[in-house]
């Protein structure tokens, strides 16, 4: 039983570690648009986007982390396009909140 | 001791599991951004503020109201090419802003010499009523109906409130907004906007004092107004960031 408790946790460990530059990009990107930031922002989110292997919780994330520096930069087109790839993946409620503020803002 | 035992172990990696899943789901962070907000109708031409016409009683309190209202726009949007009165005689302006209202011809020969485009105008009708004024029947108050999301709280029975309103006031201000274009020689903008305030037991305030201090009000709604219509303007959203 120990084995198996200590397989399983440096399963976890080693997982963690392995996906860390997604999340690191994600989490810096957030830092740097609270901060309006928005063209570094994009920067470090296109580097989490060219990742390889992203799940598609992971893409959903990017989407709309990336649509949301558009709309602030006032690239409408691209915001639009990337909440709707987000929303293609997933509608998720997140997302659906977001696109509809978006597209209410720019009516 | 071994049942204990084993029933830790569950309980630990049961935990584990939850924890795995709770961490794929989203989390989310509010964030505010300030975005840039395109206007209804872009006004990008240089343009003349006419003076306003003005109905209703009290007059007298805001008979600068255009001016106030185009001090508010210079100093707030920074707009270089928005002018008011200029060199030109109040009397003909506002004989151009009469004749903008009454969709009668408009001379406007006396801007062929400068840059002006556009001619902005609004027609104000401003209103002081009682509620007792309006208060019959047995219907519920009106500034609490569920027409106007009144609060549930301050239901009132009709004969309870009309006795109420018999200290209340309500100012209120129609505003009927009017664009001309002086080379198509066309009014190209007309809507009317409503705004209302109610000064509750107003007769143990002091009613000059309330008065400007909604006209006063009024001039920052309306230069709101044009800002969002006419300009683009920054506007503060929040939006939900993925982690």
């Amino acid at each position: 039983m120990k084995k198996i408790l200590l397989f399983i946790l440096t399963f976890f460990i080693i997982s963690c570690a392995t996906r860390v530059g997604i999340e690191d990009y994600n989490r810096y990107a957030f830092k740097l648009l609270d901060q309006n930031l928005y063209k570094e922002a994009v920067y470090y989110l296109q580097k989490a986007k060219n990742e390889e292997n992203l799940t598609k919780k992971e893409k959903v994330k990017i989407f709309n982390n990336l649509a949301i520096c558009y709309e602030a930069l006032g690239e409408k087109e691209k915001a639009d396009e990337y909440y709707k790839k987000a929303l293609k993946l997933e509608e998720s409620r997140f997302v659906k909140e977001n696109y509809e503020d978006f597209k209410e803002n720019n009516n | 001791m071994k049942i204990l035992k084993k029933t830790i172990i569950r309980f630990f990696l049961f935990s584990i599991l939850i924890i795995l899943l709770l961490g794929c789901a989203y989390r989310s962070n509010n964030i505010e951004m300030s975005i840039t907000k395109q206007p209804e109708i872009k006004l990008d031409s240089p343009t003349l503020i006419l003076p306003f016409i003005i109905q209703g009683r009290n007059k007298e309190l805001i008979d600068d109201i255009d001016f106030k209202f185009y001090k508010n726009l210079k100093n707030s949007l920074k707009k270089q090419d928005l002018y008011y009165k200029m060199h030109y005689s109040l009397n003909k302006l506002r004989k151009i802003a009469r004749d903008i209202m009454k969709n009668n011809r408009v001379d406007t020969s006396i801007f062929q010499r400068s840059n002006i485009k556009l001619l902005f105008t609004a027609e104000l009708i401003i209103g002081e009523e009682l509620y007792s004024s309006y208060s019959e029947g047995t219907s519920i108050n009106p500034d609490y109906s569920a027409e106007r999301e009144g609060d549930p709280r301050w239901l009132e029975s009709a004969t309870q409130w009309r006795n109420r309103a018999m200290n209340d006031l309500s100012l209120s201000m129609k505003l009927h907004v009017y664009i001309y274009n002086i080379e198509k020689d066309t009014t190209v903008y007309s809507e009317v906007v409503k705004k209302e305030e109610i000064l509750e037991d107003y007769k143990n305030k002091n009613l000059k004092q309330s008065r400007i201090y909604f006209y006063n009000y009024l001039i920052q709604q309306m230069a709101d107004y044009y800002k969002n219509e006419f300009q683009v303007h920054e506007k503060t959203v929040r939006r939900k960031y993925l982690r």
